[in-house]
């Protein structure tokens, strides 16, 4: 990946940053907040820590964790909803 | 950018930094569950709290925090090419932004005790002060990081040890967790 590559995958944060702001002034809700996050957070995964050139093992043991993570939040919540 | 071509070495170093970071997940995750739950259990008085955050603070030092992982990135880039001038100029523009970060926290910070606020006034600052401190921390932490990289440049870019790679995931981690606490603490 080239530095232009990596500029703009920066413009696009930025973007995306100014939406989630915009967003919340909306009151868009947690939902909108939170898959705008995910998406900037996939951006750099994917580009800046090179996960789209990583072979499978990389991957998984990337994402895992974070799968765990939901299922832990999801299993947790209903108790307090 | 092609990640083969890196030394067998230098791939297990990365692995093991992700292997880190999984641990990391968890770390953050709990203390993150933890404040999805208390503020799921007690909207109203949580979102209250949230009001008197400074989104504007925060706003620029998300922009900070992403403009840092542009610049690590470039660096590692730098770093892969064979050009240890430019991985350090990189290393010290991260340095840099790191360090703007932590001094806008810290005014933040100091303007919430000023307030008389701290993360005894109530669950919500309770929250707000023990993951942005972690955070923080962790901020800290790749500040001394990226210095050592910067320190051995030559060394670590001519042995491609991997080194500039596993810390660009460790400095994007911290990003990305800055990511979600943005909209989670601030925004909503």
């Amino acid at each position: 990946m080239k530095t232009k590559g990596y500029l703009a995958v920066f413009g696009a944060l930025m973007g995306l940053t100014v939406l989630t702001v915009i967003a919340s002034r909306l009151h868009l809700g947690v939902g909108v907040a939170v898959a705008i996050a995910a998406l900037k957070a996939s951006l750099v995964g994917a580009f800046f820590m090179h996960l789209k050139y990583e072979g499978r093992f990389t991957r998984f043991v990337a994402v895992f964790p974070v799968a765990l993570l939901l299922l832990l939040i999801a299993m947790l919540l209903p108790d307090f909803r | 950018m092609n990640a083969a071509a890196l030394p067998p070495r230098a791939e297990t170093l990365k692995l093991g930094m992700w292997l880190f970071l999984a641990t990391e997940v968890m770390t953050f995750g709990g203390f993150l569950a933890s404040y999805i739950v208390l503020r799921t259990a007690n909207a109203a008085s949580m979102a209250a709290d949230a009001g008197r955050l400074d989104v504007l603070l925060a706003t620029i030092n998300t922009v900070i925090l992403i403009g840092s992982s542009l610049t690590m990135a470039l660096g590692v880039a730098a770093a892969q090419a064979g050009d240890v001038r430019g991985a350090r100029r990189f290393l010290l523009a991260t340095i840099v932004l790191a360090c703007g970060f932590l001094v806008l926290k810290g005014l933040e910070y100091g303007g919430k005790f000023h307030h008389g606020i701290g993360p005894w006034t109530s669950i919500f600052f309770s929250c707000y002060f023990t993951l942005t401190g972690l955070h923080g921390v962790h901020v800290l932490a790749g500040i001394v990081l990226l210095g050592v990289l910067a320190a051995r440049a030559p060394a670590l870019v001519a042995e491609r040890s991997g080194a500039f790679e596993s810390a660009g995931l460790y400095w994007h981690f911290v990003d990305v967790v800055w990511i979600f606490l943005f909209p989670l603490l601030y925004l909503l």
